[in-house]
This record gives C-alpha cells, sequence and structure tokens, in this order.
C-alpha cells in the first residue's frame, strides 16, 4: 500500500533551483533513503514532506490524503533531527511522553504507551535519566522513542546519525535497521553517507542537483546504476571508468593505450545503441590481478586494508583504476588484469548514461 | 637524508599530560601516519616537529640535528593543515609563488618561475594557474595547499589531517594521488588522521596514538593481524573486532558466550595463559555454512562489496564478514565456524595481547 507520494515536486530559493520534478511512491512499511551529496535537493525534499519548507510546485499525499498546504503538525509525521533536540531538564521519560501530553492525553496511556516504547528499543532501565547521563547512542534512541510514541503515519529522518563518532555510527546503523525490521514503520532517511544507505535501505533514492538519478534496491543501484553519477557515488571506492572506443561488431573495442578488448555481448550492445564512444564501467572487486588478463596496466600503490588489499593501477598515463585482491601478498609491477565481464556495464560517454537491453 | 626523531618527548598543559615519553623514528623517505582518536596527542606531536610547540622533556632530531628550540622557518619542515589556508586575493600562482617571495629567502623570479612551474606540473594543476582560490574545486584547492609545501622543496611534510575537509569520494582519490607523489617526491611524511582506513591505505608504518601514549608503531598489516593490545585492536577495522572471554583450563581454552572448547595446543605457543583471557576475533575468521555448532541471523548488511552479517549465538552477537555471493535471511540458522588459528589473546588486566613477540 502507498503511504507517501510525490507528484513533480520542485522547490525553487530564488533563480536556485533546489528540488526539481521529483515523482516517487513510498509503501507501507518501507525504508527509503534518500542519498547525495551536499546540496543535491535530499534535505530540501524531506522538509517539503515534512511541511518545513512549501513546494513551489508539485503535490505530497501522505496515506492517501492530499497534504500540500497543511502545516507541519496536521500531517501526522515525526521528524528526527541531525541534533537530537531532546529537554535538558526532563528524564528520559518525560522527553519521550511530552508529545503525547502536548495532546492532552490521560496519564495512564501515556505511561503505557512509552513503556511500550522502550521495551522497543531498550531503554527500560534508563527512563529516570536525564540527557547529559545519557550515552550519544541512547540520547538517539529517545529522541526516537519521541517520535515513535506518537504512531505517525511516516517517519521522517535527517542524517540522524551523523553527529556519532565512527564506531558508534555502525552499531545504530545495524540497531535502526534492526528496529526498523521489528516496528515496519514507513520511514524516510535521508543521507549522504552511501554505505548508510546501501546497509539501511528497502530502496535508495541518488539525488544529485536537484533530480532523481535513480530509484532502486541496494543491489541495482551498486550492479546497474543507471549513469555515471550514480556508478560513481555509491562503492567505496567508486565504479571503475574506462574509455573504449567502439570498433564494430566482431572488432571488439579499443582501449587508450591502443589493445583491442573483445566481447561479444558488449559489442551487441553498443551496436544496439550505435554508440562508439563508451566507457567501460566495473568494480575494484570485479577485476582480478594476474598476468593473462585483457587490461594491461603498472601497480601504482597499494591500500592494505587488513582482510584485503586495494590496488591503484595505472592502465593509461594519467588513467587510474582501483582492484581489489584477497590475497595477503603484495603485487608490484606490470599487471595484466582480468575482467569479470558479466558484472561491467557499458555507458555512453556522451550522456553519461547506462546502455540498456530493452533499448531499441 | 631526512629521517624524524622524538626521543622521551613529554608535554603537559595545564594538568593535562598530553604526551608522555613518545619516542618514534620516521625514517627518510617514509610516509608515517600517526593515527589515534581526537585527543589522543597526534597534533601535539606534530606541532612539535615542526617547532610551533616545545616539548616539556625529550628531544626532537630532523637529519640527526637536534631541533629544540630551533625556529619552525629554520626546520625545513613543510606543515599542510586540515584547514588549508589559501589566499583569497592572489592566484593560484601567486599563491604558489608566496612561500619563495618571502625576504628570507630572497629566491629570483626566474627561479621562483622554474619552481613554480615544476609543482604545478607535478600536481596537474597547471591550467589552474592563472585562476583565484575561489574559482576551484575543493580537491583542486587542496592540490595548492600542497603546492604551496612543496615548493621549498622541504625534507619533511608534515600533515594534519589534510583530507578531513574533503568529501568521502574525493578523499578516495586523493589517497592515491598523495601516496603516489610521496613515493615521487622520495620525501618524507609524518601524517596525523583519526581515520584507520586512511591510516591504513596510506602509511608504510602506522602508529597508534592513545591518551598522549604510543600503543604500537608497524607495517598496516602488523597493526591489524598482530594488535599490541585491545584499543589498537578495535580501533582499526571495520567492522570491530569480537571480544569474547576466555578461560584456559590445561590444554583447553574454554570461549564463554560462545561455549566453544579450543584446543590450546595448536592455537597457542606461549607460555602459561593466565585463568581468564580476552579472545579477539575479526569478522572476518568466522565461517558462516559450516560447522558443527549454529547461531542465528540477526542481522544483514549488505554493503555491496561487503557483506556484514551479525549472528546471534545465546547472548552473543557476533560480527562476522561474509563473502559477497553468499546469502543469508534475518531468522536463519546457520552454522558456523570460527578459525581457531587466528585467535588472538589479550590479557585482561593490562589489555596487552599475549603471545608473539611482534
Amino acid at each position: 500500500m502507498e503511504k507517501v507520494r510525490l507528484e513533480n515536486l520542485s522547490k525553487r530559493f530564488g533563480t536556485f533551483e533546489a528540488v526539481r520534478d521529483v515523482t516517487l511512491e513510498v509503501f507501507e512499511g518501507e525504508f527509503v533513503v534518500f542519498l547525495g551529496p551536499s546540496g543535491c535537493g535530499k534535505t530540501t525534499t524531506l522538509r517539503m514532506i515534512a511541511g518545513l519548507e512549501k513546494p513551489t510546485r508539485g503535490e505530497i499525499f501522505i496515506a492517501g490524503k492530499r497534504v500540500t498546504p497543511l502545516p507541519p503538525a496536521r500531517r501526522n509525521i515525526a521528524f528526527v533531527f541531525q541534533n537530537y533536540a531532546l529537554y535538558p531538564h526532563m528524564t528520559a521519560f518525560e522527553n519521550i511522553a511530552f508529545p503525547l501530553e502536548a495532546q492532552g492525553i490521560p496519564r495512564e496511556e501515556v505511561r503505557k504507551r512509552v513503556q511500550e516504547v522502550a521495551r522497543v528499543l531498550g531503554l527500560e532501565h534508563l527512563l529516570h535519566l536525564r540527557p547529559a547521563q545519557l550515552s550519544s547512542g541512547d540520547m538517539q534512541k529517545v529522541a526516537l522513542g519521541r517520535a515513535m510514541v506518537r504512531r505517525p503515519q511516516v517517519f521522517l529522518m535527517d542524517e540522524p546519525l551523523s553527529g556519532l563518532d565512527a564506531k558508534h555510527r555502525e552499531e545504530m546503523r545495524a540497531e535502526l535497521k534492526r528496529l526498523h525490521m521489528e516496528i515496519q514503520a514507513t520511514t524516510i532517511y535521508v543521507t549522504h553517507d552511501q554505505i548508510e544507505a546501501m546497509s539501511m535501505a528497502d530502496r535508495i533514492v541518488v539525488m544529485n542537483e536537484g533530480t532523481v538519478q535513480q530509484v532502486g534496491s541496494p543491489r541495482e543501484v551498486y550492479l546497474s546504476p543507471e549513469n555515471l553519477f550514480v556508478a560513481h557515488f555509491i562503492g567505496s571506492p567508486g565504479m571503475n571508468f574506462i574509455p573504449l572506443v567502439f570498433l564494430g561488431k566482431n572488432q571488439g573495442f579499443r582501449l587508450e593505450n591502443g589493445d583491442i578488448v573483445r566481447h561479444e555481448v558488449l559489442e551487441e550492445l553498443a551496436m544496439r545503441h550505435g554508440v562508439r564512444e563508451c566507457i567501460l564501467g566495473i568494480r575494484p572487486e570485479f577485476l582480478s590481478i594476474g598476468v593473462s588478463g585483457e587490461i594491461r596496466g603498472s601497480i601504482v600503490s597499494v591500500e592494505p586494508l587488513g582482510y584485503k588489499n586495494l590496488y591503484a593501477v595505472e592502465i593509461a598515463p594519467g588513467r587510474i583504476i582501483r582492484v581489489e585482491d584477497m590475497r595477503r601478498e603484495r603485487f608490484s609491477g606490470n599487471v595484466s588484469l582480468g575482467v569479470h565481464w558479466e558484472a561491467a556495464c557499458l555507458f555512453d560517454r556522451e550522456t553519461g548514461q547506462r546502455m540498456r537491453w530493452e533499448h531499441g | 637524508m631526512a629521517e624524524v626523531v622524538l626521543r622521551n618527548v613529554e608535554k603537559r598543559f595545564g594538568k593535562i599530560q598530553a604526551l608522555r615519553g613518545i619516542t618514534l623514528e620516521v625514517r627518510d623517505g617514509e610516509f608515517l601516519v600517526l593515527l589515534g582518536p581526537t585527543g589522543a596527542g597526534k597534533t601535539t606531536t606534530l606541532r612539535i616537529v615542526s617547532g610551533l610547540e616545545e616539548p616539556d622533556q625529550g628531544d626532537v632530531f630532523i637529519d640527526g640535528v637536534r631541533m629544540n628550540g630551533i625556529a619552525p622557518r629554520d626546520r625545513n619542515c613543510a606543515f599542510v593543515f586540515q584547514n588549508y589556508v589559501l589566499y583569497p586575493h592572489l592566484t593560484v600562482y601567486d599563491n604558489l609563488a608566496f612561500p619563495l617571495r618571502s625576504k628570507l629567502w630572497r629566491v629570483e623570479e626566474n627561479e621562483i618561475r622554474k619552481r613554480v612551474e615544476h609543482v604545478a606540473r607535478v600536481l596537474r594543476i597547471e591550467h589552474l594557474l592563472g585562476r583565484r582560490p575561489d574559482k576551484l574545486s575543493g580537491g583542486e584547492q587542496q592540490r595548492v595547499a600542497l603546492g604551496r609545501a612543496m615548493v621549498r622543496n622541504p625534507k619533511v611534510f608534515l600533515m594534519d589531517e589534510p583530507l578531513s575537509n574533503l568529501d568521502a569520494k574525493l578523499r578516495e582519490e586523493m589517497r592515491v594521488e598523495l601516496k603516489s607523489l610521496q613515493k615521487n617526491l622520495g620525501a618524507t611524511f609524518f601524517f596525523v588522521t583519526h581515520d584507520h582506513v586512511e591510516a591504513m591505505t596510506l602509511g608504510d608504518r602506522v602508529a597508534v596514538l592513545h591518551q598522549g601514549v604510543l600503543q604500537q608503531v608497524g607495517t598496516p598489516e602488523e597493526v591489524y593481524d598482530y594488535p599490541a593490545n585491545v584499543f589498537v585492536a578495535r580501533f582499526v577495522g571495520n567492522p570491530e573486532i569480537n571480544l569474547l572471554e576466555g578461560f584456559p583450563e590445561g590444554k583447553r581454552l574454554f570461549l564463554k558466550g560462545l561455549s566453544l572448547l579450543v584446543d590450546l595446543e595448536k592455537v597457542w605457543e606461549g607460555g602459561e595463559l593466565p585463568p581468564r583471557v580476552l579472545v579477539g576475533i575479526r569478522p572476518e575468521n568466522i565461517l558462516l555454512g559450516q560447522g558443527e555448532t549454529s547461531g542465528e541471523i540477526y542481522l544483514v548488511e549488505d554493503l555491496g562489496v561487503d557483506t556484514i552479517v551479525r549472528l546471534r549465538v545465546g547472548e552473543v552477537i557476533l560480527r562476522v564478514r561474509v563473502p559477497k555471493e553468499a546469502k543469508f535471511a534475518v531468522g536463519d540458522r546457520v552454522p558456523y565456524r570460527v578459525m581457531q588459528e587466528k585467535l588472538l589473546f589479550f590479557d585482561p588486566i593490562t589489555e596487552k595481547r599475549l603471545g608473539g613477540a611482534l
């Protein structure tokens, strides 16, 4: 069932077009992540859903009801901010209870609902403490509890983990995901961190310069990015881009160093699209270091990560790509890279779009 | 030759002991990364090498010459800060030339031109020389800041989190550039960061600092495989190492939580273990889908390149790194096996790693 619908949502600040024509459906119980670099329009979109910004154009529906003209308080949403914004003089219990008391809900009912939320979040033993006595992770949970207690239609979260250090972030990420599995609340979550998006999202909405670049499951955006932006932005490091010139069917592709690589399936694809100037997109883990591969290069540097090594390999003057290797020994010098073609993407260099089979 | 040596360096700010007995050698032409959390004393160490701070005790040597009391400008070090400050009213060319135009050096304009152009070529910013800083991207500004450090041909580069203001994507790219640059220059790099991935991937060696005390100095592999203590084991590696209690009984060790008996004769070559130890297991050293005992999948995080599984075994939740092609669903019961030969043992009181001299 559809919970949130955005129709041609646009926002302009003066002459700056922050969000352009965003159309999207979020389903009941879904965890959708808006992902993109700073300034891409993700937070503005979220603020429009919350009612904190007025769209220049377009409509917003929550639970089937048009809410575009409604103030935030009448949208039945809960917004969890980057800074938890807890009341310092109140205990965790009072902080969580606050939205209900403000609505004039009877005491006994408030107590029951706070207890219930605290149990789900594992906060029962901390309810008597004030924010200053809590760890940052627990403060985050109290902020979440305050959002949950109202039983909103939708949770909106704006980089809620960005105030935590790396280790806590990793833990909270896992807990949030686990929590979502348990309560199945419809959630729209904004982040610039692609790892957060990959790990938590049912679907990722990748944004750049105010427009939606791709909507898909983490696997889809990772393995089949629609364009060069998504391919580069998702993954750490991002997808490698190798310029190729398509020479014709059965003639292969020419690399920058003049070598020819052959792959029937990709040749067919380039043929169908009638594209000559291509970019081969291949992730570091789908290249392998050997001596009898297809792409020649020389190792520039090794980046050890403990459980694997990441190599920087120069395949043409100034063209450096990254290759992952699970072996413990370090390689150096000239290498020949094997390509796992089934995981390769082919892009049109001019438009930056991935060539798809469905086309033509 | 341009090695940097710190010997028994102590530094105190009021009541805070910032550095305690730091003895460290950065070898000639080495890329050494000083890694630690906020407040560990990393920046203080760097400032002492540069001469911006004087140690309370101990000595600093550059190239074998004792530097205590010598002014920063006479140490032949270049300092690259986190917030690279370029002069906004000057072009890239003039920003690069600026250090050479100081009356101190009296460098001829001809020579300045030669050096600026050389540096610009190495950093691939020749096409930017006529522009002002506000017309540059973050990465380009960072290169100019590096270039300004390079024009004086310093022997030692001191870098304080120079990549931390760049976005994640750019940081990944600059990592490779910085590492190649250092190799090409053959210069000594002393680099500070709080990011363990940056430390592992950049450093020839990594020095881990915590609460003003040096914890370990080693190659990235050494620090990862043989952490000197619990702090290093937890700080380096992502996701964090699993730590469990273990109780040695004769030739066997009982791993509490997992209810697993480990045959010490196969995995332990050191002397007698204390009655209680902490046992460290890296997430990739637990194999799912094989073994006699099982756990329940609590969470699956598919990060694209890696998949991280949390496996619940009784009261314990283990972090497990699984191959990317593996498919597990929450709630599944799956067998698991701990690679016992990869276990790390720590003293529960001193938190030092037991065994192996490394």
